[in-house]
């Protein structure tokens, strides 16, 4: 699988780097030989790491059976932790002289002082190999290289924090190379997973494109490393030193608060510190004996009986710690409580459906105000300004009140209904007044459709049909 | 101890869901403690790597860096946060800029050709587009030569999924060849992109609503194949009837005759070509033919359809009208199904429209198998408003007995009814009035050996068995 595609054997790499990265901290806190050149131990731990996953590929796609594959594995490990310790601890022995094992064996199990660098050789050798035995299998998805990408970040911040501390050697330039590799190899295995998925991919990580990616990984690392020079602790500390004076306002307003809290309080405080003195005074709580202690016996005189004011005070100063604490925790969870609701009735928010509505002023009394004057006008075009305009506005009141009376009766009229449709309707609310009704409403649709003008007797009827009509109303409301 | 079962099914079902599966613990203690986190899962199927862990572990590294005076644990802390604004911008940015575009090069085709489909991709800024994922609606039911798409089990619909990188202004195109293998109408689109910053932080999914729509025709038979009498293949009571005139269409002129009155003289004509001239009109009762498709296959609508036996009958009425239309007569098409996307039915009163035939094909493509309402009722509330000249022609593939007899009460009425059947069997008795073609041949392939007797027991077959899945 290492050697089947270019965009795992990419993502391989990567990973190996990026192990080899958090690791290398951690190797050099226990092999202090390499500590000199720190960048020299990194490749060559990559390189081991990268030889080592090589050759376990290389020797998965043999026909080897399981047993003698493990045996094989084992055998290498062993020869290559030999090698390691010849050439780093016994280079001075001449080729072929085999001698230099003994005193090597006696490295790796006397006890010293300390790790002993041929056993930190040792481990860390098989730590690459464990690593690479576990690369051969490993799911490339991009949820498995972002894990690893994340857990390394964890235990190279880790590890080279320790080691910066401890060794006073900068390690910055490691960050670099693992968010390098890191970006690249969670973009490749995103970019590879994505093109997995889909039934056409067409070239989905051609030269070019990789070309870009590392140009972009490059350009943001390279962007990072030239800010961090600005980052330190120096240039924080001024940062935050341009809002001092908002801490001292929330300082002197905490204080203030406070005090204000302590002064509410007080009266139960001293409630309470009344109501323990009397327990104390009534014996009801007796302390079991102790032991002495060194010096708690002038502490018990001073607190209990030769200074009692300073052990009340003490008491005093709990309780009001207590009280600040109960009223925050109160705060927060009516804070909390309070998010809830509003969160519940944000999504019920998100559940209606809002539509526009036309706008109106005072529920549309202009447009009817407007509608009176037109009618009014007309009335004064057909009848002039004379009686006659006076007896045609008074018989529309008349029917006006007439159509009132009967909505309030439950038998409104609808809107453009024409006067002899809603006859019926007024005759079935004004039961016995049919005449009167039909009367009022000829005499209202001949003012207000056509031009005849009703006479002064007409008019006097037209009132006293109104008239009748109310009164039967009323009768019929008063049963 | 039911309760164990119960939560224990229910973990199977997180864990079953999906494939890529939430690791949800089975245990109940490991419940609890799941619970006690919030109900945060691992969820394998997160495609982005960015979490609120991720400014906290930068504001802790800072303040740890700041207590020690460590340069690393500072640069670590910025190195977090300006990747991740990188990674947001970027992310912000990747659909700016971006057009996708489908192109098919015919809209229309017969089944067994092929179209190309053109697939295009642009990135017009300069920040480039390492990944893009475009989910586009497409009909799973024609296949494609380079890929295929997968069918939604939720929503029944194709889903081609196709995986794009593109660099600052570029363009990227891809072709595939659709087979027309089945006709309908096939909607293309909406499309669903979904992109990201290159560092796997954040994505960003877009809805395009490009929507195509795929019509193709049904096949065609040719006359041979239907195995129609060359002359008259829609009876002989279709010979232009010119009794009466409609001396609202003039068809056009020719010379004048002592009998024609003067209104008949056509002027103009007789001006220009200095010569008497008559109009000549149009028939007032003109032939015509109007096909009835009926879209059951199945006596009962409860007992399912037979997809192939439909399509056959598609074909058979798609055959006639290009024959009316050959024959120069004007043509119509009334079914008992509705319009795709719409509760509208599908009628198409004749008409001599040189596009008359192909909207007629383009309504046999929209034919589903779903039945409005019985043939028999269809033809009785239709025919009273067809002008008396029309020849109906019912194409169905079952001929039962409600049919039969409302073409008989038709044929009684004075209409002119042609019956094209599919069915196994003709219709057993003598129907007085009405041209019966019946047409099994093209069904052979579909009609699966009966077996009559065997040497132990009798068995008489009521209804035709047809072979199922056969194209």
């Amino acid at each position: 699988m290492l050697l089947t595609n270019r965009r795992v054997s990419l993502v391989f790499f990567c990973l190996a780097g990026m192990e080899v990265a958090w690791f290398t901290p951690f190797w050099l806190l226990v092999y202090r030989p390499a500590r000199a050149s720190v960048g020299w131990a990194y490749l060559l731990l990559l390189a081991a790491l990268v030889a080592w996953t090589l050759v376990l590929e290389l020797l998965s796609r043999t026909d080897l059976e399981l047993g003698r594959y493990h045996l094989t594995a084992l055998g290498l490990m062993a020869f290559t932790s030999l090698v390691l310790l010849g050439v780093a601890l016994f280079w001075n022995h001449p080729s072929g002289d085999m001698r230099w094992l003994g005193p090597a064996f006696n490295a790796l199990f006397v006890p010293q002082s300390g790790l002993p660098p041929a056993l930190a050789l040792v481990g860390g050798n098989l730590f690459l190999w464990q690593r690479a035995t576990v690369a051969t299998s490993r799911d490339v998805t991009f949820f498995g290289v972002g894990v690893n990408f994340r857990l390394g970040l964890l235990l190279l911040v880790v590890g080279g924090g320790i080691f910066s501390y401890v060794s006073g050697q900068n390690l910055t330039w490691l960050l670099w190379i693992y968010f390098t590799l890191g970006l690249l190899a969670v973009a490749i295995a995103r970019i590879h997973e994505k093109a997995g998925d889909s039934q056409s991919a067409g070239t989905p990580l051609s030269g070019r494109r990789l070309g870009g990616l590392l140009v972009a990984v490059a350009a943001t690392v390279g962007g990072v490393a030239l800010l961090s020079g600005g980052y330190t602790a120096q240039a924080i500390w001024r940062a935050l030193s341009i809002t001092a004076p908002v801490w001292r306002l929330l300082r002197i307003v905490l204080v203030r608060v406070l005090i204000a809290l302590e002064w509410l309080l007080e009266p139960i405080l001293e409630w309470l510190l009344a109501w323990l003195q009397r327990i104390f005074a009534a014996g009801w709580i007796e302390l079991a004996p102790q032991s002495p202690i060194v010096g708690a016996e002038e502490a018990q005189q001073m607190l209990t009986q030769e200074n009692p004011s300073r052990f009340l005070e003490l008491l005093r100063q709990a309780g009001i710690v207590l009280a600040i604490g109960a009223g925050v925790v109160l705060g927060v969870a009516i804070l909390l409580l309070y998010l809830d609701k509003t969160r519940r009735r944000t999504v019920r928010e998100q559940a209606e459906e809002a539509e526009a509505e036309a706008v109106t002023f005072g529920s549309g009394i202009l447009g009817r105000g407007a509608q009176a004057l037109r009618d009014m006008a007309g009335l004064v075009r057909r009848f002039g300004v004379s009686r006659q305009l006076l007896a045609a506005v008074s018989v529309q009141n008349i029917y006006a009140n007439l159509c009132r009376l009967a909505r309030r009766r439950g038998y409104g009229r609808r809107p453009a209904q024409p006067p002899d449709d809603y006859l019926p309707t007024l005759a079935r609310a004004f039961s016995g007044q049919e005449e009167a009704l039909a009367r009022i409403t000829a005499a209202y649709m001949r003012v207000h459709y056509g031009e005849r003008p009703v006479t002064f007797a007409e008019l006097a009827q037209l009132r006293a049909d109104y008239h009748q009509v109310r009164r039967a109303e009323r009768s019929e409301s008063a049963e | 101890m039911a309760r164990d079962d119960a939560l224990d099914q229910i973990t199977a079902q997180v864990h079953g869901a999906g494939g890529k599966s939430r690791d949800v613990p089975r245990d109940r203690g490991g419940q609890a403690l799941a619970e006690l986190r919030g109900r945060r899962y691992i969820n394998k199927d997160k495609d982005t790597q960015f979490s609120d862990a991720w400014v906290f572990v930068s504001v802790l590294l800072t303040g740890f860096g700041m207590a020690l005076d460590s340069r690393f644990l500072l640069a670590g802390a910025l190195a977090l946060l300006v990747i991740a604004a990188v990674g947001w911008l970027w992310n912000e940015l990747s659909l700016f800029g971006l057009h996708y575009e489908r192109r098919l090069s015919e809209t229309r085709a017969f089944l067994g050709e092929t179209v190309e489909l053109t697939l295009e991709v642009r990135n017009r800024k300069f920040l480039p587009i390492t990944w893009l994922q475009a989910v586009d609606i497409i009909p799973a039911v024609l296949p494609m030569d380079q890929a295929q798409a997968r069918v939604n089990q939720t929503t029944h619909l194709g889903e081609f999924t196709s995986f794009w990188s593109l660099g600052a202004f570029q363009r990227v195109t891809r072709r595939f060849t659709v087979r027309c293998t089945e006709r309908g109408y096939h909607a293309y689109g909406p499309v669903r992109m979904t992109t990201g910053d290159g560092f796997g932080m954040f994505s960003r999914t877009g809805a395009l609503p490009l929507r195509q729509r795929l019509i193709v025709y049904p096949r065609l038979y040719a006359v041979a194949e239907l195995r129609l009498p060359a002359k008259n293949p829609f009876g002989e009571r279709l010979a232009r009837e010119t009794l009466f005139e409609d001396p609202l269409r003039t068809a056009g002129i020719r010379e004048w005759q002592p009998a024609d009155g003067l209104k008949r003289v056509h002027w103009k004509a007789t001006a220009r070509h200095h010569q008497m001239l008559s109009r000549l009109y149009e028939p007032s009762e003109e032939p015509q033919v109007l096909i009835f498709l009926n879209v059951a296959t199945l006596t009962r609508h409860w007992l399912g359809n037979i997809p192939e036996l439909l399509e056959r009958a598609v074909s058979v009425a798609g055959s006639l009208a290009a024959l009316a239309a050959e024959l120069r007569l004007p043509v119509g098409l009334i079914a008992n199904g509705f319009l795709p996307e719409s509760d509208q039915p599908l009628r198409l009163l004749p008409g001599r429209s040189p596009d008359q035939l192909v909207r007629i094909l383009e309504l046999l493509a929209a034919i589903t198998s779903f039945a409005t309402r019985p043939i028999e009722e269809l033809l009785i509330t239709e025919a009273p408003r067809l002008p008396w000249g029309a020849t109906l022609l019912v194409v169905t593939a079952i001929a039962h007995d409600e049919l039969l007899a409302t073409l008989v009460d038709l044929a009684r009425a004075g209409r002119k009814v042609v019956l094209f059947t599919l069915a196994e069997k003709p219709p057993q008795e003598l129907m007085p009035g009405i041209t019966i073609y019946h047409l099994p041949h093209l069904v052979a392939d579909l009609i699966v050996p009966e077996l009559i007797q065997t040497a132990d027991r009798e068995r008489n077959a009521q209804s035709p068995i047809y072979r199922q899945g056969v194209a």
